[in-house]
């Protein structure tokens, strides 16, 4: 069969014919004989499972079981994990143990006595207990460890508060 | 005039740079670009790599002597990461404002009719954002989603405002100068091809777009362009799309590292993105009835040029792995030549319904095999535990030769229970 068309759409039509072709081609391919077997077409008419009989008495006592992000994330957007590292013992007394994941909530407002995730800008990540007396800002440590020493921050130094740890898991 | 409507245009400051600096402190500060797939060009820049002189699509190559020169860092993009940061930021705002459109991975508009205070809202939401995400962001004010985007545009490049800039609530006279002194390139639909059609009528600035007359224009530029003058004179034609359509397909392509000229390779590549596909098919709850293949060469070289896609229909809608993973290398069965330099393939699983609404069809009694069935939940259970991948077929091919560069990406921070950020 022979068609005319406009030069302009030419293209456009062979494309479309080419991929007419395709489809069928992979429709033979995936045709294939079927055996009809009587037995599957014994489907259930109403597939749907139908409750009968008394109501569970317990029905009226379901609750939503117990949810970990229920009790630790009290706001979803805001808080986000890290992982403490392997080696990391400065917050071991606070029962923050190397290799534990923590919970940090960016949207509490961080005040002193808190537990932090810090940043000193060019020194790194940390997690201690916030400390401010009038101007002077320090990070105390919690630790059996003695080498971990208090941190007050200097004049000119840039302490980044990313926010409030509200709980860490230890696995086991 | 009439100004009932009020819309605002929140978006994220460099939104994958940002999202980048929020879990790595050491790009505070220092220029810094996202690549493209394939690491091929910056399409985000922090402010310093802006000040380089780094322009969008800069091929990275070209860079190569800024990041020896200038510490210029860059990144691959991590789409895992800023997809997570982009449903928090979309969340936070929808919180603040009766309604909300989500418009692009980074901008959402807000429906601000009625509340009173608008800049202090504004900068309580920008505020909030901050806070909670470590994002900067800008918002634009206006009375049309054309204003309240040119708002943001001023509340993005002129410090003055404080970054968030309200439109409507200019008096006109103020209005008016703000207007004149932006570019008529600067308006939302306004492309560089426009720009240069309406400079040779003299039209060269927003305000000059706005005062212009209407009808001429839409009969030299159509409707579309009608439209934007009558939201510049704060007439809003366009109102929120509350609800994201529901995605009908779903598709998973990308280009390759190299050339592939073999058909293992190529099938590899095709067994690996509808494997993918599948997985997203069974996140969202949905069953396909049919699967596009393509595959493509590189139009941009000067090579034997060759394109063809096949769709292949399934007897049933699926959402089964093995079942899709065959009909696709059947269509790739038929499409493949050999003798071509292949630079793309691509599957798509279209025809869309939620999974359980398709009838059993006559011949094949209940269309899923349970075995398959728990495969499939077992394999997307250790995928979403042990990363990507961990468990795939055989057929996608190991090593993935084809596979594109990242070479330096950052880990998915916030979605993988073992790449968590690390501190002391």
């Amino acid at each position: 069969m022979r068609i005319r068309v406009p030069e302009s759409i030419a293209p456009a039509v062979v494309t479309v014919l080419a991929d007419y072709r395709a489809v069928k081609e992979v429709a033979k391919l995936h045709l294939q004989p079927v055996l009809i077997d009587p037995l599957s077409m014994l489907i259930p008419a109403c597939a749907t499972r139908i409750a009968a009989g008394f109501p569970s008495p317990a029905d009226d006592y379901l609750d939503d079981g117990i949810d970990l992000n229920k009790m630790l994330v009290r706001n979803g957007p805001a808080t986000y994990f890290y992982t403490i590292e392997k080696a990391s013992d400065s917050m071991n007394v606070k029962g923050i143990m190397g290799g534990d994941r923590i919970l940090v909530d960016r949207s509490i407002e961080a005040r002193s006595g808190m537990i932090v995730l810090a940043v000193i800008l060019g020194e790194g990540a940390t997690v201690k207990q916030l400390e401010i007396r009038g101007s002077r800002i320090r990070l105390i440590p919690h630790s059996t460890n003695p080498i971990h020493k208090p941190r007050t921050i200097l004049e000119g130094e840039e302490l980044l508060i990313v926010g409030v740890v509200t709980s860490s898991i230890t696995l086991f | 005039m009439a100004r009932s409507s009020v819309f605002a245009l929140v978006d994220v400051n460099n939104f994958y740079v940002s999202c980048e600096r929020v879990f790595d402190w050491r790009l505070i500060g220092k220029p810094v670009v996202v690549l493209s797939n394939n690491d091929g060009c910056a399409v985000a820049r922090s402010n310093e790599a802006k000040a380089l002189g780094i322009k969008m699509g800069d091929p990275w190559f070209q860079l190569k002597d800024l990041v020896r020169d200038k510490g210029l860092i860059g990144l691959s993009s991590n789409y895992t990461l800023y997809g997570d940061m982009s449903a928090r930021v979309m969340k936070i705002l929808a919180d603040m404002a009766p309604r909300q459109e989500v418009y692009s991975i980074d901008e959402s508009f807000l429906d601000l009719a009625g509340i009173p205070n608008r800049i202090e809202h504004g900068q309580a939401i920008r505020h909030r954002v901050l806070k909670w995400t470590g994002l900067p962001v800008c918002v634009g004010i206006g009375s049309s989603k054309t204003e309240a985007k040119l708002a943001n545009f001023l509340a993005k490049k002129r410090p003055q405002y404080g970054s968030v800039c309200d439109l409507a609530a200019m008096t006109d006279d103020e209005r008016t100068a703000v207007l004149e002194s932006i570019d008529v390139g600067e308006v939302w639909g306004i492309g560089s091809q426009l720009t240069k059609k309406l400079g040779m009528k003299g039209i060269t600035t927003a305000r000059g777009l706005r005062d212009a007359n209407a009808g001429s224009l839409r009969q030299a530029h159509g409707v579309v362009m009608e439209r934007t003058v009558r939201e510049l004179r704060g007439d809003s034609c366009m109102s929120l799309e509350l609800i994201a359509p529901a995605r009908r397909e779903i598709m998973c392509s990308r280009s390759f590292s190299h050339d592939v000229t073999t058909y293992q390779q190529l099938r590899e590549s095709v067994l690996t993105y509808v494997c993918r596909a599948a997985e997203k098919l069974r996140r969202q709850r949905s069953e396909t009835a049919a699967v596009m293949v393509f595959v493509q060469t590189n139009a941009h070289k000067d090579v034997p040029q060759y394109g063809r896609r096949a769709v292949v229909s399934l007897p049933a809608s699926t959402d089964d792995t093995l079942i899709l993973a065959n009909a696709a290398v059947q269509g790739l069965k038929t499409i493949y030549r050999d003798g071509y330099r292949y630079k793309k393939s691509g599957t798509m699983l279209i025809d869309l319904t939620p999974k359980g609404m398709h009838q059993a069809t006559l011949f094949n009694g209940v269309a899923s095999d349970p075995k398959h069935d728990a495969l499939n939940a077992v394999m997307d259970k250790i995928n979403a535990r042990y990363g990507r991948s961990t468990l795939a077929l055989a057929g996608a091919g190991l090593e993935k030769p084809w596979k594109l560069r990242a070479e330096n990406r950052s880990p998915p921070y916030t979605t993988d229970w073992n790449q968590l950020p690390r501190v002391s």
